[in-house]
């Protein structure tokens, strides 16, 4: 399990990869994390149960649109309510713990506007999972 | 875009990017030899061959010299579309629908405001949010409030007290673009604005004081108010998460109306919809609120950094403070452009690029009928940015659009790592500058050394006759998210 950032030259291209699809979005919580507030730590406090989907009217989507729309939740979590998640369980649907930023107990490290469709990349393969990510900070 | 792209030289500041491929028109590059030398191993290039691959491009698809990698549009991107046969792309615009710079001008000299250059940083800084998690408690918007900001953008602003009616001429478009409808405007977009007005943001968002320290045209900076020894605020944001959102909620429809009207994308961020579609008019009138949420941004921020000098040297000094020029650098817009001696109704993205209409243009203000629109260039925050006007030349060959900045150099990762041995806010304070920031990564990430130098951009724009240099601006105090 990893993540790193990669090089592009205006915004940040991050490479995470996983072991299985759960360890996955792990690292995304993780990276997300590390993006917003550094090395500070984030408390296990409260839950947000985000529907990632669409909800149960929209149809099931394929691994790759799941994640790409749950690291598009962790952003806009971040940014609408503030809240920093610390951990995640896959429990059919998605919990994320953490708590509410706090300006006196968290670096503001940076913003993060978005999570773009440029160059993503979903690779799954017996070593498991490999995706490239980038923000617009 | 398989095929590997050469640019062709036409003269010393203009280069071709042949049509080739997918590619329905060429690309144009305004560049000198240098630039063009750093676009190598780039993926700028290919966005710009990218966005000519769309369909109803009218002319060429254009680059100005701050190019660089974005995604989806190149940043330093332009390119209009016929609305018979052409599209709408959110990625054209970006996420921070309606970024953009606006500059006042304060009435004290350099010499008033270098022995307080600390104290104007210090207050600048608490009293514009930045930062992570940045946002106002003393203004929380309502669902009807905030549809009043996205109906009438900075003038609701002003009816609130938050300016003066004469600010609205000096801004792009009078600070309220036309075709904004609040009801395209998402819940969760809602959410994440409702009390981000009136706040920077972080990344390359900043309130910078300046002096004017060259004067090129003496004439036309005297008609936009400057002078040499003069101080000046240069304020850098846009839409902040609620014109993200509603970039976000867009992108997905749009992908799905590409694949309906059978649009092949080179770059998923390309997404577009035909101009006068369904999914074209929600996003029109989505991107028009968030334009006009960010004008509104801009001038509750002027009111607040008015009200910091104010504070700081006299009320003579805060009611003495105007506005030079607000301009978008991310948006879309229906204007009218002569195309092969006929005038035709064009949409033109700029994405990371800046209008500049040229003296007598019916759009402007009578105020700037004779200078042309003001162009408004930030560098870094170690060197200086530069006011331009729009001249004839952006008119005829791009569709009236001008650079927006230095462009990068570094990435992020780079320049974080080239500065965590050095100590920048110390460098910069033995440069005279005073920098005041939420987060010491973002110091870092915006280092000097991190852009381009932004002489070399406004140059190239001058002597191709893009727009014509008026004055240099030099950092004194800069706040950064």
């Amino acid at each position: 399990m990893s993540h790193r950032l990669l090089a592009h030259t205006a915004d940040l291209r991050a490479e995470l990869e996983a072991p299985d699809f759960a360890a996955l979005h792990d690292e995304a919580v993780a990276l997300v994390r590390e993006l917003l507030v550094g090395s500070s730590p984030v408390a296990i406090r409260i839950a947000r149960r985000p529907e990632i989907d669409g909800g149960t009217a929209a149809p099931p989507q394929p691994e790759a649109e799941r994640f790409f729309r749950f690291v598009r939740e962790l952003v806009y979590l971040a940014d609408a309510e503030r809240f920093l998640a610390a951990a995640v369980t896959l429990d059919g649907g998605v919990t994320l713990f953490g708590e509410t930023f706090d300006p006196e107990r968290h670096a503001s490290e940076r913003q993060i506007k978005a999570v773009t469709r440029h160059t993503y990349r979903f690779e799954k393969s017996e070593r498991g999972y490999r995706v490239e990510l980038l923000f617009d900070l | 875009m398989a095929t590997k792209l050469e640019l062709e030289r036409i003269d010393d500041w203009r280069w071709r990017l042949p049509r080739a491929g997918a590619m329905r028109t060429d690309g144009l590059v305004f560049a000198s030899a240098a630039q063009v030398r750093d676009l190598e191993g780039e993926q700028a290039l290919l966005q710009v061959a990218n966005v000519a691959c769309l369909p109803g491009i009218v002319g060429p698809s254009i680059a100005m010299p701050d190019l660089h990698w974005g995604y989806g549009f190149p940043i330093g991107g332009v390119a209009a579309f016929d609305p018979r046969d052409g599209v709408i792309s959110p990625g054209g615009v970006g996420y921070d629908i309606n970024c953009g710079v606006r500059l006042l001008e304060v009435p004290l000299g350099v010499s008033d405001l270098r022995p307080r250059r600390v104290e104007i940083a210090e207050e600048l800084f608490r009293c514009v949010p930045s930062g992570v998690g940045s946002s106002r408690s003393d203004l929380r918007l309502t669902d009807r409030e905030l549809d009043r900001v996205f109906e009438r953008g900075a003038a609701r602003a002003v009816d609130l007290g938050f300016g003066r009616e004469e600010d609205l001429e000096a801004i792009e478009a009078g600070g309220q673009l036309p075709g904004a409808e609040p009801k395209r405007v998402s819940k969760r977009a809602r959410e994440r604005g409702r009390d981000q007005l009136g706040t920077l943001g972080s990344g390359n968002h900043f309130v910078e004081v300046q002096w004017v320290d060259e004067v090129y045209d003496a004439t036309l900076a005297a008609r936009l108010g400057l002078a040499v020894g003069g101080v000046t605020v240069l304020i850098h944001t846009g839409s902040r998460g609620l014109g993200h959102q509603v970039c976000d909620d867009h992108l997905d429809a749009m992908l799905a109306a590409a694949a309906r009207y059978d649009i092949r994308l080179p770059d998923p961020q390309l997404c577009c919809a035909p101009l006068g579609s369904p999914e074209a008019a929600a996003y029109w009138g989505a991107m028009g609120s968030a334009a006009n949420f960010a004008f509104a941004n801009r001038q509750l921020i002027t009111h607040h950094v008015r009200r910091a000098f104010g504070r700081l040297f006299g009320a003579a000094v805060e009611a003495g403070v105007t506005i030079v020029y607000d301009v978008a650098h991310n948006i879309a817009k229906l204007e009218e452009h002569d195309i092969d001696g006929r005038r035709r109704r064009l949409c033109v993205h700029r994405k990371g690029a800046t209008r500049a209409f040229p003296p007598g243009h019916p759009e402007l203000a009578p105020r700037f009928r004779e200078t042309g629109q003001p162009v408004l260039v930030p560098g870094d925050m170690g060197r200086y940015s530069f006011v331009l006007v729009g001249s004839a030349g952006a008119a005829a060959e791009t569709f009236a659009s001008c650079c927006h900045g230095a462009g990068r150099r570094l990435s992020r990762h780079a320049a974080k790592k080239a500065a965590r041995p050095r100590n920048l806010p110390r460098e910069l304070a033995e440069q005279g500058i005073v920098v005041r920031a939420a987060s010491r990564a973002t110091v870092d990430e915006e280092m000097p050394e991190a852009y381009k130098d932004v002489a070399g951009v406004v140059d190239v724009v001058d002597r191709a006759g893009l727009a014509v240099k008026v004055a240099r601006l030099r950092p004194l105090a800069v706040v950064k998210g």
